[in-house]
């Protein structure tokens, strides 16, 4: 008898997570719809940040805009790291060995150079290294520090 | 309106909203470069009567109504190809939510409780995902579900009808010369014929039959297409992936080893979500000693439900045995039907997709194992045991469901990438734009994915510890 009687709660106990995502989900995107960006931090706010999330068409989209691919801005916490971080979109995409990424930035004009060669070299990123080339002189450890803490 | 119908309207009811939530993640999506521009390129041109006799001549494959498809909506679709192509996709998951429904049959309060855990089942799988992170530019694979599908809801019915035959054996010639595994709605015929459904007339079948033959013999004897050789593709083997030059020099002369690896891992990726792909990430990760935590999620939510079914086969041996079923029990019974035949399809190559309609049986097959189970609990000689099966399923598979979305989320993302550099693809598959038609459709297409179908917000890195994981 108190078997049976479990059977209602185990019942609503199997429906409760399924039911709960779906709902959840109807909600998210009854709230994108409405403008807002729950469980995201919303649309890119620079190149930078776009390709911290992997965004290289909005990165594009904001490049063709008429967004710097060469200013360091700032990459909110999140995005590319638990901080925030002041970075270029090149350091970005180096950092997260993206070479589509890298030639893209190169033909719109951001300058390839000895820090971006040793920040490939800090993060092991090995296809974005082929595009920014070798490292001639730098510290292990130095290039990625001096992104991570830059003021 | 009676009570039952209240209820089975209810579960209709999550079905629409389940359908509405993966039809807006959907519509986050574009026509890909990868799998889609090609194809496209391939049918602007020729006309489909010179389309379809190409497709003819083609070794390895025979998919005359694959291409067929792609060169009526790319015809019809005046140019909207965002609208044409992702709509048809979406309307493609809210039919394979909606017969799922009617496959299960929900008529009371228990019954539809038990809906949403097999909904999540069937879109949380390793095998759904693939149906709707690609496209080509139209997912023939989630076609053959649907098909195979709704096949088995019409087995299902009291007695056979006219229209309900015509439409059967339309659906498998249509199915057979769109994929291969189209053959898998003639294999839910003859398994419904065995189990003694009344909802396909035994003329059908005979037909269908026949048809299978004329099939089999023309392609063999006629088109001699042969089936995919090693050569074809790279496919996973043991803990990692094979290249095609690997696997000749592997296999080649005696291919029957990896035919059966193919098979057993096909069989094995519904039950147990392990391998994946051909590939034991499961236990490559024991061995390492750190599983990541979707690995850890996918292996025990499926064995849970595996686990489920197969208690259910063994209280019901008796009926199995003298061939009394209930609705239930067909829906078991076709389920492994479904996963022998798909997994014997399988033997060429091994890829989670194939296996979709299988792992929407599966789905089906747990929902009638949970019910079962909670049905007769006061029969059981403890109730903790069902009662931690249905937690690890209901969070489980939940769980799945977000990797579902999440998966959607950031595909939105990576397909939008490759229209950025499509010239450097194009060079890489060594395709060139010949004429502006070409071109035309390259512009329309990376400004459809750029401009004017922006991605949708992009998931925090926070999520991707417990998603981001090579599918």
């Amino acid at each position: 008898m108190v078997r049976h009687r479990l059977v209602t709660p185990l019942c609503v106990l199997a429906a409760l997570a399924p039911v709960a995502v779906t709902v959840g989900a109807a909600l998210v995107a009854a709230a994108e719809i409405g403008g807002a960006h729950p469980l995201t931090v919303g649309p890119p706010r620079n190149v930078a940040e776009a390709i911290a999330v992997g965004d290289a068409a909005t990165a594009a989209r904001l490049a063709d805009g008429g967004a710097s691919v060469t200013e360091i801005v700032f990459v909110r916490a999140g995005l590319l790291a638990p901080q925030p971080i002041l970075a270029s979109p090149l350091e970005v995409a180096v950092m997260l060995d993206q070479a589509p990424t890298v030639d893209f930035l190169l033909a719109r004009g951001a300058v390839r150079n000895e820090h971006l060669a040793c920040l490939a070299a800090d993060v092991g990123a090995r296809a974005a290294r082929t595009r920014v080339g070798e490292p001639v002189q730098c510290r292990k450890g130095e290039a990625l520090r001096d992104v991570l803490e830059r003021p | 309106m009676s009570a039952d119908r209240r209820w089975t309207l209810i579960a209709y009811g999550y079905g629409a909203l389940l359908s509405a939530v993966l039809g807006y993640f959907l519509l986050g999506l574009v026509v890909q470069v990868s799998d889609s521009f090609g194809n496209l390129l391939a049918v602007q041109k020729p006309t489909l009567a010179e389309l379809l006799r190409d497709q003819f001549s083609q070794r390895a494959y025979l998919r005359p109504l694959l291409w067929a498809q792609i060169k009526l909506v790319y015809d019809l679709s005046g140019g909207q190809y965002y609208d044409w192509f992702r709509g048809i996709h979406v309307v493609q998951v809210v039919l394979l939510v909606g017969l799922t429904v009617a496959f299960l049959r929900p008529q009371r309060a228990a019954d539809v409780a038990l809906v949403p855990l097999s909904l999540a089942v069937l879109t949380g799988a390793h095998t759904f995902a693939p149906m709707v992170r690609e496209a080509f530019p139209i997912n023939s694979f989630l076609t053959i579900a649907i098909c195979v599908l709704a096949t088995a809801v019409l087995a299902a019915r009291d007695r056979s009808r006219w229209y309900t035959d015509v439409l059967v054996i339309v659906m498998f010639v249509g199915a057979v010369l769109t994929v291969e595994s189209g053959i898998l709605i003639w294999v839910v015929c003859a398994g419904a014929a065995l189990l003694k459904m009344q909802g396909i007339s035994r003329r059908a079948l005979v037909v269908m039959t026949v048809a299978l033959g004329l099939y089999v013999v023309v392609r063999i004897l006629v088109f001699n297409v042969g089936t995919p050789s090693l050569a074809e593709r790279a496919s996973g083997f043991g803990f990692g992936v094979l290249e095609p030059s690997e696997l000749i020099a592997r296999f080649e002369g005696r291919p029957w080893g990896f035919y059966l690896y193919n098979v057993i891992s096909s069989f094995s990726t519904v039950l147990f979500s392990e391998p994946k792909g051909g590939v034991w990430r499961f236990i490559y990760e024991l061995t390492l000693g750190s599983v990541h935590p979707w690995t850890a999620v996918s292996v025990a939510s499926s064995a849970a439900g595996t686990v489920l079914v197969l208690r259910y086969v063994w209280t019901r041996r008796q009926q199995f045995r003298t061939l009394a079923f209930e609705h239930g029990d067909r829906v078991v019974a076709l389920f492994v039907i479904v996963l022998a035949a798909n997994a014997a399809l399988s033997f060429p190559y091994t890829k989670n997709v194939i296996m979709g309609p299988a792992g929407v049986f599966f789905a089906a097959a747990v929902y009638v194992a949970a019910r079962s189970s909670l049905d007769n609990l006061a029969a059981a000689r403890s109730a903790v045991p069902i009662a931690a099966v249905m937690v690890v399923l209901s969070f489980g598979w939940a769980f799945r469901e977000v990797g579902t979305l999440y998966n959607l989320r950031r595909t939105a993302a990576e397909q939008r990438a490759e229209w950025v550099t499509v010239d450097q693809w194009l060079e890489r598959q060594r395709l060139v734009l010949q004429g502006a038609d070409a071109r035309t459709l390259r512009n329309h297409l990376q400004r459809d994915a750029i401009w004017a179908h922006p991605t949708p917000s992009q998931p925090t890195s926070a999520w991707k510890r417990w998603f981001d994981i090579d599918w």
